[in-house]
């Protein structure tokens, strides 16, 4: 038996959402929406998640499947997931523009902070518990430092 | 009863250079963008803007409006990074303020209470703090003695949000998922402009949806503005979906010059007021399908 690469590192996702429980699960990106479905349809299906939007929907639908029917459990506004965040019941899973050795992330911008060479989404809403997984597309994966530190908490 | 009933125009009146406008919405989600367009077409200059930012912090910055950004992110959200932004900030043309988006909403937060700052955990062990020297820790007076950020008060001198629903005194409905922070931006503000898809009576607002839709309350409100197709090219659901075929077109223009002076002249410059935005917008629509077709 033989998985794919991408198969692998679903899996991985899915593990990193072990033992949460009823907890607000914020995957961001496809192989991460895609881990964190896993995970609720196998092992943890207390996990809490959003369309995307602001309704909390019970049921897991395939990815990308924009007409698929949705039992809507709950109302969660961008105040109240970050109401959620503080309260400390926000796991989120992201592929950061660039992990250093440390573990630290960053999403705001490569090179120089005052004047970026490539500026990006900015130090934005990942707080919570943070996962991370390097995107396949990401220029400089691991440098020695980010660029722009994310705080972990 | 009170008729707050007003126009873009003259809400620019209100305006000065040098002001902090907040601008409601979130990313390229029901913007108010009628009155952005009137900042655009304005000589206004050196504003500080305050936004969860979406076109209406790309379009100004490219017109040369902002003197300086105040934002959680700025995305187009289909289109993730606002690239007419992204020019800004490569060229180094705009001062920032980046912050976490919840700092953010501290900040807001703070400013309508009349807080000189409220505390929070975001921030911490980030170089949010590096770059923004001028945040401050706090530590706890209490047994804990945490240290926390001292997220200072966002002070608006004018709030412009889009509603769904709104009556002429100034009271405002949302009737999409999300109602964003608009009501804190107003409360952070000292005057305050409103537009809405469509004004009803009063007594016609609970026929649009629940009493729980009704965030803004009149007396946070200054003036309000009937604008359908206020928001576009963002989204205002359930009134209508963003306009992607004019945001692509429209975040094309970051790497073209010609194409953008030709947006700038059509989209900006040319309509004089918003119903003749909503009709250029109709015939580039129409082209649009046209293409399509052939």
């Amino acid at each position: 038996m033989s998985a794919t690469l991408d198969e692998v590192c679903a899996v991985a996702i899915a593990e990193c959402f072990r033992g949460d429980g009823e907890i607000l699960c914020s995957p961001i990106g496809t192989l991460p929406a895609i881990g964190a479905r896993l995970a609720k349809l196998t092992f943890e299906p207390g996990l809490l998640m959003t369309d995307g939007v602001a309704p909390l929907v019970a049921n897991v639908s395939a990815l990308g499947d924009k007409d698929a029917a949705k039992v809507i459990e709950g109302w969660l506004p961008y105040r109240s997931v970050f109401d959620l965040v503080w309260h400390g019941r926000r796991h989120v899973m992201m592929g950061a523009t660039q992990i250093d050795r440390y573990g630290n992330q960053n999403i705001a911008c490569i090179g120089d902070f005052e004047k970026p060479r490539r500026s990006s989404s900015a130090c934005a809403e990942r707080r919570a518990t943070p996962s991370v997984t390097p995107p396949a597309t990401g220029c400089r994966s691991t440098p020695g430092e980010c660029s722009w530190s994310k705080s972990m908490w | 009863m009170l008729d707050k009933r007003t126009t873009e125009e003259r809400v620019l009146g209100e305006l000065q250079d040098g002001m902090t406008i907040g601008i409601g919405g979130w990313g390229s989600r029901r913007k108010p963008m009628s009155l952005v367009r009137a900042i655009a077409r304005s000589t206004l200059k050196d504003l500080t803007i305050v936004s969860y930012g979406g076109p209406d912090v790309g379009l100004l910055c490219k017109l040369g409006k902002v003197r300086k950004v105040i934002y959680g992110f700025v995305s187009l959200d289909s289109i993730p990074l606002e690239p007419h932004f992204r020019v800004a900030r490569q060229e180094a043309s705009v001062e920032v303020m980046e912050l976490d988006e919840g700092m953010f909403q501290w900040g807001l937060y703070a400013a309508a209470l009349r807080l000189p700052f409220l505390p929070t955990r975001a921030g911490l062990g980030s170089d949010v703090l590096k770059y923004n020297p001028s945040l401050k820790l706090v530590t706890s007076p209490y047994e804990d003695g945490e240290q926390l950020v001292a997220m200072p008060a966002l002070n608006l001198d004018v709030a412009l949000i889009h509603m769904n629903r709104g009556d002429a005194a100034g009271n405002g409905q949302f009737l999409g998922p999300d109602p964003f922070f608009d009501d804190l931006f107003c409360m952070a503000a000292k005057r305050r402009f409103m537009s809405v898809e469509r004004l009803v009576p009063t007594e016609d607002l609970l026929q649009e949806g629940s009493v729980h839709t009704l965030k803004i309350s009149r007396m946070h409100v200054d003036g309000v503005i009937e604008a359908p197709q206020g928001a576009h090219f963002t989204e205002c659901p359930p009134d209508y979906s963003r306009d992607e075929a004019f945001q692509r077109a429209y975040a094309a223009t970051a790497q073209d010059a010609e194409a953008w002076e030709a947006f700038k002249r059509r989209f900006i410059d040319e309509p004089a007021d918003h119903p003749a935005y909503v009709a250029a917008v109709d015939a580039f629509r129409k082209e649009t399908a046209d293409k399509g077709k052939a």
